[in-house]
């Protein structure tokens, strides 16, 4: 049985950039003896990005991670970075969409649907993506997660006049 | 490992200074190697500083024609404990002893020397890791050599002696 630990003392979910903070949900938590995030960028499926979608074009929301931790008085610490892509390539002919997953180059999870709902969700949501193994993370120290999350092509805005939303998330690891 | 680069300042000497260059800044460059406990460490550093008495070049009105001071020193190192400084700056002072050597020629070759003086070092200086293996180092100390009772005649005016401050930044390198 998988041990899904809630490693947060105090959970602050803050917005760094814009509307981040109403738009980019982050909730790390533990299992299975690895930090796991679990992100949902709310909004980022806009009428842009439907259209651009249905051009044709292929359409990119690439996620980059940074879990760092916390140094106070110098520079905070860079303990694991992660760079998710998840793509959409519609094909006009068949009406159907091609979803590719790309975590740090290499290629996750490829499917193929022609659900509206699956191409959102799949574009706008990250599900327990691993980070970094606990045993590199130091007991009562404080630590946030930070994401960016940008769309391609440039003009499929995520949130309807920002190119990008950044939003971080922080926590207290309790082994 | 400190691969560092900085400034000497506020040189004092009783070496005939012709061109009146000892208190100004000059560039120096170094490197020190550094094992430190809990506590404690020990360094050996050595840095040179090339044109110490010697103005511009490219003035006709300089007399010294070449001229260096290079140090080289075992330094005793008290730092904050590791435990209380964590992952953020961790400050130091540092003292030892050493050699100074000095040289420099003018142009009518009537004031050559070049010589090694025992020489002591003082002063403290700031580290902080980016990551597990590199970090900044800032460091401030002064060198003057020991009260030496022999004077070359017409090299000096008193005694050889010969103080400076030196101001460096450099990386630290964990190995």
């Amino acid at each position: 049985m998988k041990r899904i630990g809630l490693l947060v003392v105090a959970l602050l979910l803050s917005g760094a950039v814009g509307r981040a903070a109403e738009t980019l949900r982050i909730v790390p938590i533990s299992a299975d003896d690895r930090v796991v995030v679990s992100v949902e960028l709310a909004d980022g499926y806009t009428d842009e990005v439907k259209q651009a979608i249905a051009s044709g074009l292929r359409t990119t929301f690439t996620y980059t991670i940074d879990l760092r931790m916390l140094v106070p008085g110098w520079v905070d610490r860079t303990v694991a970075t992660s760079t998710v892509s998840l793509s959409d390539q519609y094909d006009n002919l068949t009406r159907r969409h091609t979803l590719q997953r790309v975590i740090d180059g290499r290629i996750d999870d490829t499917i193929v649907t022609d659900d509206e709902v699956t191409v959102r969700q799949w574009l706008t949501t990250l599900t327990r993506l691993p980070i970094v193994r606990t045993t590199r993370l130091d007991a009562s120290r404080d630590y946030y997660v930070r994401i960016s999350a940008q769309a391609r092509p440039r003009g499929s805005s995520l949130l309807g006049f920002a190119a990008s939303v950044t939003g971080q998330a922080k926590f207290t690891f309790i082994p | 490992m400190k691969p560092f680069g900085g400034v000497t300042f506020g040189g004092s000497t009783t070496f005939v200074d012709l061109d009146d260059q000892a208190g100004k800044p000059k560039l120096n460059l170094g490197i020190s190697g550094l094992w430190l406990g809990e506590v404690v460490g020990v360094e050996g550093d050595i840095a040179t500083t090339a044109g110490y008495f010697s103005g511009d070049s490219r003035s006709l009105q300089t007399l010294i024609l070449r001229s260096h001071v290079a140090t080289v020193t075992g330094n005793l190192v008290i730092a904050l404990p590791r435990r209380i400084a964590q992952y953020g700056l961790r400050p130091y002072a540092v003292a030892g002893l050493g050699m100074m050597h000095v040289g420099f020629a003018d142009n009518l070759r009537a004031l050559p020397f070049s010589d090694a003086l025992p020489a002591w070092d003082v002063g403290g200086g700031v580290t902080g890791f980016l990551s597990d293996f590199v970090g900044l180092n800032w460091d401030v100390r002064m060198f003057r050599t020991t009260g030496s009772q022999k004077t070359v005649s017409g090299v000096s005016l008193a005694p050889e002696q010969l103080s400076f401050w030196r101001a460096t930044m450099g990386l630290s390198i964990r190995l």
